[in-house]
């Protein structure tokens, strides 16, 4: 457990991509990391859990004090 | 010490299986300090590798202070209740080593070794100043609170004296076999009255080693010794020039840099971005990391332009602590 204040969670998105008529063609999106504001800083978060921030950031959404939003 | 009692010691430490890289602790001479050299209230790490927390977070002051003449060390980091400051509760500094480095110490008797002064007005007693050496029995890499791990901690604690000038200080313990990772802490607690203007706490020299023997401190070049905290936290921009090669991408005036960490970092960092931007107000986007490298994306209409590099305003940080 850790003492971080988290603010305005929000999944970032990066684009997939599949190989159509031998070119790469935007296939979908998926959740590469989270954007956040952390003790008053913002901060680009990894889904790593071996992150400490990402770990905090899971407690607090297991704890129900959190809640990431969904990409724009 | 006499020569004989200096040889005698030195076949204790190679039993024990280590005469070079004895130091568990990184930047333990404080003189590494990437973030700064002082934070109020920061409730986070400071000096590189050394994280401050108090319980109820406020009024307090962490710095790097100069050592006033103790040999071999220049620097020392102060905690410091700040004047006026009326509650009593704990401030603590501490380093949870990575669990790969603490293979060494699992199932063995460790020395925690440091010098240690307080201020005129330091207002706390023995009994609620304290060392640790603490573990965890946790199987994953955690962070410390307080004097302690996160989950699975026990803290095994010694008074520390509160001499106005420099005291050497030395503890031991049995790390246990079921251990994964250590860590070591200092935490002044039930602070008394109104705080004055030097009621703090100053550290420096600190060493963890395997064997039931303190050595002398190891010290490492400054260089050697930037590029282990970089492992954990790294800062570039502030106005430096950075010369990298960019792709430029179908025309639209998207530059896409990648540029290499000067070590490979613990884990995946966090980015922290302090208002990045090249030069002429041009934001940066689109940025992730690995543990390798970093890539950011700059939009700047026009394909025509032929810079090598970027200047970056703000900074950009990279944290992969514990």
């Amino acid at each position: 457990m850790d003492n971080l204040v988290i603010q305005d969670a929000t999944y970032i998105q990066s684009p997939t991509y599949a190989i159509v008529d031998n070119e790469a063609v935007v296939s979908g999106y998926t959740n590469t990391s989270i954007k956040a504001t952390i003790d008053g800083q913002e901060m680009s978060v990894p889904l790593d859990l071996a992150n400490r921030h990402y770990a905090e950031i899971l407690r607090q959404v297991e704890a129900g004090t959190l809640v990431v939003a969904a990409a724009e | 010490m006499s020569k004989a009692r200096g040889l005698a010691d030195l076949g204790n430490v190679y039993n024990d299986g280590a005469l070079s890289n004895r130091n568990l602790v990184i930047n333990g001479a404080m003189q590494v300090a990437q973030r700064g050299t002082s934070y109020a209230d920061p409730q986070n790490y400071t000096l590189d590798r050394w994280k401050t927390l108090r319980y109820a977070a406020a009024n307090y002051t962490v710095s790097q202070q100069d050592t006033g003449g103790l040999s071999g060390f220049t620097k020392c980091t102060r905690v410091q209740r700040n004047a006026g400051d009326t509650q009593n509760t704990a401030i603590a500094l501490n380093q949870p080593v990575e669990q790969k480095n603490c293979n060494s110490l699992i199932g063995k008797t460790v020395t925690l070794s440091f010098w240690v002064r307080v201020g005129a007005n330091f207002s706390t007693t023995p009994t609620n100043f304290l060392s640790s050496i603490a573990y965890t029995t946790n199987a994953t890499d955690i962070g410390m609170f307080y004097d302690n791990f996160t989950s699975n901690g026990t803290s095994l604690a010694q008074q520390m004296p509160t001499s106005t000038s420099w005291s050497y200080v030395t503890m031991s313990a049995t790390i246990p076999s079921s251990a994964k990772q250590v860590g070591v802490s200092f935490l002044g607690t039930s602070w008394s009255g109104t705080a004055g203007a030097n009621d703090y706490y100053e550290i420096t020299g600190v060493q963890l080693e395997v064997g039931d023997t303190a050595t002398p401190f190891e010290h490492r070049s400054y260089g050697q010794e930037l590029a282990l905290c970089q492992r954990y936290y790294y800062k570039f921009g502030d106005g430096t020039y950075f010369k990298g090669n960019y792709v430029l991408s179908s025309g639209n005036g998207l530059r896409e840099f990648t540029f290499t960490h000067p070590t490979t970092m613990r884990s995946t960092p966090t980015i922290i971005n302090s208002g990045t931007s090249w030069s002429g107000g041009y934001g940066i986007q689109n940025q992730a990391a690995t543990i390798h490298n970093i890539g950011f994306n700059v939009l700047k209409a026009g394909t025509g332009y032929t810079e090598t590099g970027i200047l970056l305003t703000g900074n950009l940080q990279l944290e992969a602590e514990l």
